[in-house]
């Protein structure tokens, strides 16, 4: 139990970061963190202590596989999420650019010319 | 196993997608081409979808709920019908619209990847497989907001980027609980564990992120601030996608699969839905009231529309969902007609500012037709479309006894007159600036879809109780149904 | 007569839509211009003759469907009463008459498709009201006329004209949701919204509400405060005719007929109801006859005086007395009547010069000296002078509100009707008497089209005020008898109303002896204005300071201008009144407007305060959110734990 409550911390530190700081660099870190607690949720929700990798070898039969290894599928899934947060981040730090050009600031709370 | 055209609504948008890209770089102009051709075939599909039963088709050949699968139901069928359609017309008007842009390539390509995403996501039966799909729309989606690269644009998108990035998280969050609870990703299958596990306070946060995520994505109140600026910052047929169909697809549709689907309509989730859609309806249309941007005018309205649909679909009622679909249907055309025929105006005028306009009825009146058609439609006046939907979902909150959010929802309906009112007064009727005397009408592509769209508010309002019953009883009862679903994915396992 | 029901709706429905697709072709605009005009004349002369034959037999019943949503179903119903298709006929005679003036009024102008189509449309939506049997079918064509009345508005073409349509649209469309509640709320308690089948019982507070909200529809069209200001603003913005057409004609009898239909025939009203509806009529004769006269602006002037006259047909009809009711229903016949005239004079003399400004306008007389009758024949009967139908209507409202016990409402009415005849003697010399300024020195008379309605108009006005019994004795006690006959049947025993004369219990009117009496005033003001003739007068020129006129020097100051009494100015003395100077300045900008009031608070309350919210900042944007997360987790475990 503890694992996700230090896990669910780590998202509060990131929403921590997005909504107080106002780098723009730093909220994109927060992002990240936030990302990085969902990855780690979900490979804490497969893994199984002392288990092994989910690779059937040729001298496994089908039952002790299933009891040891850890589940396969959430780690599927985080290579999955973490492309996908690569692509956000690529378009984050392409906005952060752009947004420097135009405003001339990173300072996020700045920038609020779309307002009311 | 059905027909294989189900991923063939999902793959041939991101084929084109792709092939944008790599002929783009020889050919300029391929695009549009391209872009159309592949909104043409995709609509084909959406409408031959009617032909096709309910049904499943197996990813890879995997059976359920080990592979992911695609299912078709009455729900799924009008939503791609109105993604379709709205992407259509958008595809159409963007020909000339968008030849002012440079990097015409990379907007179609932008396009069909949200396209995908969107199709995706109303046919993907796999919990997993939706946040991906709702991820390739959404990350489009951010692109295309910014697309501009005026400085208010990349403010918009930065934005709606990082809200939405939470709220993807959010959703992921969810699935990732549901994962732990039921260890399966297919809906179907989580359907069957969780109907004996409720209530459990793992599957409450779940819930509780789902509302969140969707409810983002959706422009829900209090969670649609990154709306109004996102919405009117994209070139207009974005905006008329976005605005049109993202939120609903993504959002909307997404919030409905799982809520019923999964969680078989629990009476908290549902009372939350409602009160949302009642605190959008009431913003939105405060919101809009106090605007001079035409633009971002629409796009608090949205949030105020949206409303009304989470009014339906959280009342929880047969009629109360059928109507809120129903309403869902007809925003999609007439807020999609208003976004593309105020990008129209933007395009002849070069503003959005209302205070600057007038007279507009003179120069560009196919343009101002369609504009009073979309604003009498949206506002709710018989015979328009707008009027029945709206009428439904107050009569499906009386006959619920919710006479709170019924009061309400009248109430915005006139607020939404006033606020559409404001844009004939400025914009369209009186006398011509004297810096518009030389405008013209917008080109033959552009005018196309504003036609046809007025014409698609008028004919629904005129035939309203056949497409109450062709598509949104099928599809209130399909969202109803949950057994219905379960056994038609996995059918005897 | 289902066949003619039948014809009323569409006929005049696929007329319009003729006229709209014969759109703008560059070199044919004349032809078209002339197929336009001449559809809508024989269409609404056609419809004229139909409804005519339905006033003689008023019988039919169409069950034209059913509609349902959902599980609540109602059939629609179209169905000819007596009262109904009386109204019929005056709708399709101020559509025919409209189609008469539009010819010449309307030559040369922008989107005369549109103009044409939205006259038939309204007509046809008109009729729909009139005929419909059930309450969904009168709800969507009573929209179906706002939004025609919007579109109209929207064919004038000055900088007034987006704001009256949209005010227009807003108020009438604030009604309306209150109306559509209303009707919802009985629909999914009764089960059907077929007037014949509902059964509304008579006290509960639910019901009085559910009165308010659906009178509230109905005073709003009638133009009657608190729900009147878009009648003013949308004088100066449309085309005139559009004014003389709906506001004063078509607007007047759905809203004054659809009030009497909920008042008496949906609902029974109780005498707290009807003392408020007394109330609202009294209020609204006295401050929209005082803001009448401090008008300049013909227009706004007029429409000024409409309000004040729904006044009158909302006391009468508040009274709840069969004379009231009577004089209430024959005001907003003569009403229409009259407005419609006058409305058609402002229009005319606008097309003619341009101008509707009173300061600006003298003299027509002499160049328009039909018009010059009419608008003094519909000005004395709006004025209720004796013989004049004006003078019948309001004289039935007086005896009603004695019989009521309103001595004080009585004097109230008169009080408004004597500053109403004040008000229109300044019309009158301001436009048609004194000198012709020197830009109007080349004004045509207007031809036919522009002087015949208001000229066929005010000979009604005479018909209906010397023999009473036409309107009285053959129109409206029949109808209404037959509508209410229990109320009707209260009438003074032994009552008459005869070709000459009306005969209610101790009051008796005599038209001839009154004609009489007048004759011989006339003839006496007549005597006295001889023997002032008789007397030559000495006959100067201006003659100021040792200038003489006509020099360089004195031309500023001794022009026919500078001579003229534009009579604009005749009562100021009331603007300068102790409580109303106090007022004006705020009057003018809409005192006694709720629009602006709802404008203001609505923008002060709530959409300010929203605004500022959305302050544009990613930081508290993200709050919201995470906020709105853990209030959705708090719902979620109360709702479960």
């Amino acid at each position: 139990m503890l694992q996700y409550l230090l896990d669910m911390i780590i998202f509060a530190l990131g929403i921590y970061c997005l909504i107080a700081k106002r780098h723009i660099i730093k909220k994109i870190i927060g992002m990240c963190i936030i990302e990085y607690s969902i990855n780690l949720f979900l490979i804490l929700l497969g893994y199984r202590m002392h288990g092994i990798a989910p690779i059937i070898l040729p001298e496994m039969n089908n039952s002790y596989f299933a009891q040891y290894s850890v589940d396969p599928l959430p780690q599927a899934l985080v290579l999955t999420s973490i492309v996908i947060g690569l692509g956000t981040l690529a378009l984050m730090a392409a906005f952060a650019i752009k947004l420097y050009e135009k405003y001339r600031t990173f300072d996020m709370s700045e920038i609020h010319r779309l307002r009311g | 196993m059905t027909s294989s055209i189900l991923p063939l609504s999902v793959a041939l948008p991101l084929l084109s997608a792709v092939l944008i890209l790599i002929i783009g770089k020889f050919w300029k102009g391929v695009g549009a081409f391209i872009g159309v051709a592949c909104g043409v075939v995709t609509l084909y599909f959406a409408i031959a979808m009617f032909d096709i039963p309910d049904g499943s088709y197996w990813m890879g050949g995997w059976i359920p709920p080990v592979g992911i699968v695609l299912a078709l139901d009455s729900l799924s069928r009008l939503l791609l019908l109105v993604v379709n359609t709205i992407a259509f017309f958008s595809l159409v008007y963007s020909v000339t619209y968008m030849q002012k842009y440079t990097a015409q390539e990379k907007f179609y390509a932008l396009f069909m990847l949200m396209l995908a995403g969107m199709n995706g996501v109303v046919l993907t039966g796999d919990m997993f497989n939706l946040f991906v799909f709702l991820e390739i729309a959404s990350l489009a989606s951010y692109a295309l907001v910014g697309f501009g690269v005026e400085a208010e644009e990349l403010e918009a998108g930065f934005k709606y980027l990082i809200l939405g990035s939470v709220a993807s998280t959010a959703i992921l969050f969810g699935i990732a609980f549901i994962y732990n609870l039921t260890g399966t990703l297919n809906m179907a299958d989580a359907a069957r564990f969780i109907s004996g596990l409720m209530p459990n306070r793992m599957l409450l946060f779940a819930a509780g992120f789902f509302v969140f995520g969707f409810g983002l994505k959706a422009g829900l109140a209090p969670f649609h601030a990154w709306l109004p600026d996102a919405h009117p910052s994209a070139p207009a047929p974005v905006s008329a996608m976005l605005s049109g169909v993202l939120i609903k697809a993504l959002g909307i549709y997404a919030l409905t699969r799982v809520i019923f689907t999964v969680f078989g309509a629990p009476e908290t989730i549902l009372q939350i839905v409602l009160w949302m859609g009642v605190l959008s309806s009431v913003v939105g249309g405060l919101m809009s009231l106090g605007q001079n941007d035409l633009k971002r005018m629409l796009a608090f309205s949205s949030v105020s529309q949206i409303g009304y649909v989470a009014m339906g679909i959280g009342l929880g009622t047969p009629l109360g969902i059928a109507a809120g679909l129903f309403h869902l249907f007809n925003h999609a055309i007439f807020k999609g007609l208003l976004f593309l025929s105020a990008g129209s105006i933007e395009h002849s005028t070069g503003t959005r500012d209302l205070r600057q306009m007038g007279g507009l009825m003179k120069k560009l009146p196919i343009t101002s037709l369609s504009t009073v058609v979309g604003s009498l439609s949206i506002s709710g006046i018989p015979p328009f479309n707008g009027f029945f939907s709206k009428l439904f979902i107050i009569i499906a909150l009386i006959q619920a006894k919710a006479f709170i959010p019924a009061a309400i929802a009248i109430i915005v309906s006139f607020i939404t007159l006033a606020y559409y009112a404001k844009i004939q007064r400025f914009a369209l009727f009186g006398p011509l600036p004297a810096l518009f005397k030389k405008l013209h009408e917008a080109p033959f592509t552009m005018v196309f879809s504003l036609i046809a769209l007025s014409l698609m508010c008028i004919f629904v309002g005129l035939y309203y109780s056949f497409f109450m019953d062709t598509l949104f009883h099928p599809a209130a009862s399909a969202v109803i149904e949950q057994t219905k679903y379960i056994s038609m994915i996995l059918g005897g396992l | 007569m289902e066949n003619i029901m039948f014809q009323m709706i569409w006929l005049p429905g696929a007329a319009g839509l003729l006229c709209l697709i014969l759109m703008k072709i560059k070199g044919a605009e004349g032809f078209l211009d002339f197929i336009r005009k001449l559809v809508t004349f024989v269409v609404s002369g056609y419809i004229l003759y139909i409804a005519f034959r339905l006033f003689l037999n008023p019988k039919g019943y169409i069950l034209a469907g059913t509609i349902s949503f959902g599980d609540l179903s109602t059939r629609i119903i179209l169905r000819a009463t007596p009262l109904a298709s009386l109204m019929i006929l005056f709708s399709s005679l101020f559509a025919f008459l409209t189609s008469i003036f539009s010819m010449k009024y309307r030559s040369g102008s922008d989107h005369n498709n549109w103009y044409y189509s939205l006259v038939l449309w309204t007509l046809a939506a008109a009729n729909t009201v009139f005929l419909a049997g059930d309450f969904f079918t009168l709800l969507v064509s009573w929209e179906l006329s706002t939004i025609f009345l919007f579109g109209l508005i929207a064919l004038g073409d000055n900088e007034k004209t987006p704001l009256a349509a949209a005010k227009t649209l807003v108020i009438l469309g604030f009604t309306e949701a209150a109306m559509l509640f209303a009707m919802l709320y009985i629909w999914i308690t009764q089960g059907t919204l077929v007037f014949a089948d509902l059964s509304i019982p008579l006290t509960s507070t639910v019901n009085i509400v559910l009165y308010f909200l659906i009178a509230s529809a109905a005073l709003a069209k009638a133009g009657a405060m608190p729900f009147h200001s878009w009648v003013p603003t949308a004088s100066e913005g449309a085309p005139t005719s559009i004014m003389a057409y709906l506001p004063a004609s078509m607007d007047k009898l759905m809203g004054i007929y659809f009030l009497f239909f909920v008042s008496y025939n949906l609902f029974v009203i109780s005498p707290a109801i009807k003392l408020t509806l007394m109330i609202i009529g009294v209020i609204t004769i006295i401050l929209a006859v005082f803001m009448a006269m401090i008008q300049h602006e013909w227009r706004r002037l007029l429409s000024y005086h409409a309000v004040s006259q729904v006044g009158y047909m909302v006391l009468g009809i508040g009274t709840g007395t069969a004379i009231g009711i009577l004089g209430g229903m024959f005001h907003m016949l003569n009403n229409a009547i009259y407005k419609n005239s006058l409305f058609a004079c402002a229009a005319a003399v606008e097309k003619q010069t341009g101008i509707t400004d009173l300061e600006k306008l003298g003299g027509l007389g002499r160049r328009m000296p039909v018009l010059f009758f009419t608008n003094i024949i519909s000005a004395f009967a709006i004025a209720g002078i004796i013989p004049l139908n004006g003078f019948i209507s309001k004289w039935l409202i007086y005896r009603s509100c004695l019989d009521a016990g309103q001595p004080i409402m009585f004097i109230l009415a008169i009080f408004g009707s004597g500053l109403t005849l004040a008000s229109f003697i300044k019309v009158l010399h301001s436009v048609y008497m004194g000198p012709l300024p020197p830009e109007l020195q080349n004004v045509k008379s207007p031809g036919f089209s522009l002087v015949f309605p208001p000229l066929v108009l005010s000979l009604l006005c005479i018909i209906f005020g010397i023999l009473p019994i036409i309107p009285l004795g053959k129109l409206l006690v029949p109808t209404l008898s037959s509508s209410i006959s229990s109320i009707m049947a209260t009438l003074p025993s032994g009552y008459e109303f005869d070709v000459f004369s009306i005969k209610l219990g101790s009051s008796y009117w005599n038209v001839g002896l009154a004609v009489l009496l007048m004759f011989l005033g006339v003839v006496i003001a007549w005597l006295y204005y001889a023997m002032g003739k008789a007397f030559k007068t000495r006959k100067a020129r201006a003659f100021v300071g040792g200038i003489k006129p006509g020099t360089l020097a004195g031309y500023h100051t001794f022009t026919n201008e500078a001579m003229r009494v534009p009579g604009t100015g005749f009562y100021n003395t009331i603007a300068e009144l102790p409580i109303f100077r106090s007022i004006l300045p705020s009057a003018k900008e809409g005192l006694f407007d709720p629009y602006e009031y709802l404008n203001r608070i609505g923008n002060a309350i709530f959409v300010n305060p929203l605004k500022l919210l959305h302050n544009g900042i990613l930081s508290s944007y993200l709050s919201w959110a995470i906020i709105g997360l853990v209030v959705v987790f708090i719902v979620l475990i109360q709702g479960y734990f």
